[in-house]
Order: structure tokens, then sequence, then C-alpha cells
């Protein structure tokens, strides 16, 4: 039986051209990616001085978000699934999974458009959070922020948290 | 072993659904560039900055060698492409797996979002098989069911 093998030029040929392809696709689409991804950087800003003009995503300090804790000021949202919730949050957060956002949004229904909000998910790697935000920038709750050390953070400070009760 | 690698039907079928697997995953991956290129992220394996090298490139070496191969052309080196890929999905889902990363596998860009896990690296396992397969078979059937 013939043993074909095959033909490595052919390969780097079939290589090169759909990389091209690729590039070229992507230089005209209109939401085409960047060639060089950076990282995202957000912004940490402080209660006393906010600004923000392009709505873009921005964080606060985890000292200023338990001060505003400590006098009730501020809702905190936690972005992650259920079950890691259940397993330990902050306290009185409300639970809105990211990925099931459409079925817990009503937990909004209770606040002002005005209030303030953050989200936090578990550290400062997981994106929920800010994905999270966006959704509320969306639906009009123009004051929320995220708490980009998340869980990790506020149990790093041992800042107050509590479990939830089974039938919750 | 032989009678696979010359049952005729059988290897055409298989290098039809490689082939078909590829193109799906190709143009879901070129639907949506960003979160394929999120989902590329979520490995924590390559440089930030080559991440979208990747998302811009990979889909399109999926569509065409999918397309290629399904017409028949230049089968052994398409399919030897499609076989280093899924050898290199395994690897990469196998590393994921080991580091415990709960992360979609990206297979399809984001659309259907499976999971990481013992259950995807086992569906590769029998693409990457039946690649195999396809690669070894010596039928010159290129001639009978090519386009």
């Amino acid at each position: 039986m013939l043993n074909i093998k095959a033909d490595f030029k052919i390969i780097v040929a079939i290589l090169i051209v759909s990389v091209i392809l690729g590039f070229s696709y992507n230089f005209f689409r209109e939401d085409g990616l960047p060639l060089l991804k950076k990282k995202e950087t957000i912004e940490t800003v402080s209660i006393d001085r906010l600004k923000n003009d392009n709505k873009k995503v921005q964080a606060l300090k985890v000292d200023e978000i338990y001060n505003l804790f400590e006098k009730n000021k501020i809702i905190i949202i936690d972005a992650r699934d259920e079950w890691d919730f259940k397993d330990g949050h902050i306290k009185n957060a409300i639970n809105i999974p990211e990925y099931n956002f459409e079925a817990h949004k009503q937990k909004l229904d209770e606040f002002n458009k005005t209030d303030l909000f953050v989200v936090y998910c578990a550290d400062p790697e997981c994106g929920l959070s800010k994905k999270l935000v966006e959704k509320l920038h969306e639906l009009g709750f123009e004051k929320s922020y995220i708490f980009q050390g998340g869980w990790f953070k506020w149990l790093e400070k041992g800042y107050p948290i509590e479990m939830s009760v089974d039938n919750e | 072993m032989n009678n696979i690698l010359t049952n005729k039907y059988l290897i055409l079928l298989i290098r039809i659904v490689l082939a078909v697997i590829f193109i799906f995953s190709g143009i879901e991956k070129i639907s949506n560039p960003s979160g394929f290129s999120e989902a590329i992220s979520n490995y924590r394996l390559f440089p930030l900055f080559s991440v979208n090298l990747i998302a811009i490139s990979l889909p399109w070496i999926e569509l065409v060698v999918g397309l290629l191969l399904l017409v028949g052309i230049k089968i052994k080196e398409n399919v030897l492409i499609i076989n280093f890929l899924m050898s290199f999905f395994i690897l990469i889902v196998f590393i994921a797996l080991v580091r415990g990363l709960d992360i979609n596998c990206g297979c399809f860009g984001t659309v259907n979002s499976q999971k990481v896990g013992i259950f995807k690296i086992i569906e590769n396992i029998f693409l990457l098989v039946g690649g195999i397969l396809v690669y070894k078979s010596n039928i010159i059937h290129l001639t009978i069911f090519d386009k």
C-alpha cells in the first residue's frame, strides 16, 4: 500500500492563506479585535470625587466600601452563583448571579435609580462584577461600581460576612 | 485495523463529520470575536498580547481547513492540521482541568457554553482518533469522493 505523506508546503500554504483571510476580515469588520490585546484598567474612584463621563466601569476601594456599608449607605451585590453565595457572602449583600441575570433582576425593583451600588465577585481576576455593573448601567442604575478585590479581599480584611439560612 | 482503514464509507463519514465540526466551530468563533478572545484569556495560558492574534487567526484556519476537507481537497494535509489542532485542544483543556479552572471551553465561541471537563477531553480524543484514521487511510478515495 502506498504510504502517501502529507506535503508540508501545502500545509504552510493553507495556514498562511487562512491567517491572511483572518486578519483581513478582522481589519474590515466593525467590531474587529485590536491586534494586541491589552489589560483593561479599571479606574478606582472615590465617592467624594465621582466623575464618569464615558460610562466606563469604575471601582471603589475596599475601605470606602466598608465605611459606606457601616453607615448603610450602599447596596452590595454579589455577582457569583447561588451556591457560592450560600457558602458565604458579605453581610447584607444581595445575590444577583451574573450568569442568570434575568431571573434575579427583579430584586432590584425595591431600589431607586439614584441608589449607590457596589458589585463584587470572587477575587480580583473574576470578570462577573464588571459585567453586572455594565448591565446595571444599562438599566439606569448609574451609581454602580465594582469592588475589585471581591470576596477574597473582604475576607482578608476580616469584614462582616454571613451565610445563607437553609430556606433562602 | 486494516478493515477500518479500507472501509471507504467509514473514512468518508469521519472526514465529513470532522469537516462539519470545524466549519461550524470556525463560523461560531468568527461571529463573536470578543467572546472567543475572552474564552482564550480564560485559559490563562497565553501572554495577553497574543490572545487576539490567536482569536483572529484560529477560527479562519478551522473554517478553511474544514471546507477543504469537506470537498476533499488535500485531505492528508488538512486532516493533519486538524489532528494537530485537536491534540493542542486536548492538551489545553487537560491543563485547565488540572489547574481547576471552571471555564467555558470556547469550542464553539461562547454560544454553546460547554465547560472544560473530562467529557470534553473524551470527545476530543474521539475526534483525534477519527482524524488519525483518516490520515492513515491510504484508500485512493480522493478520486471517488472528491468534488
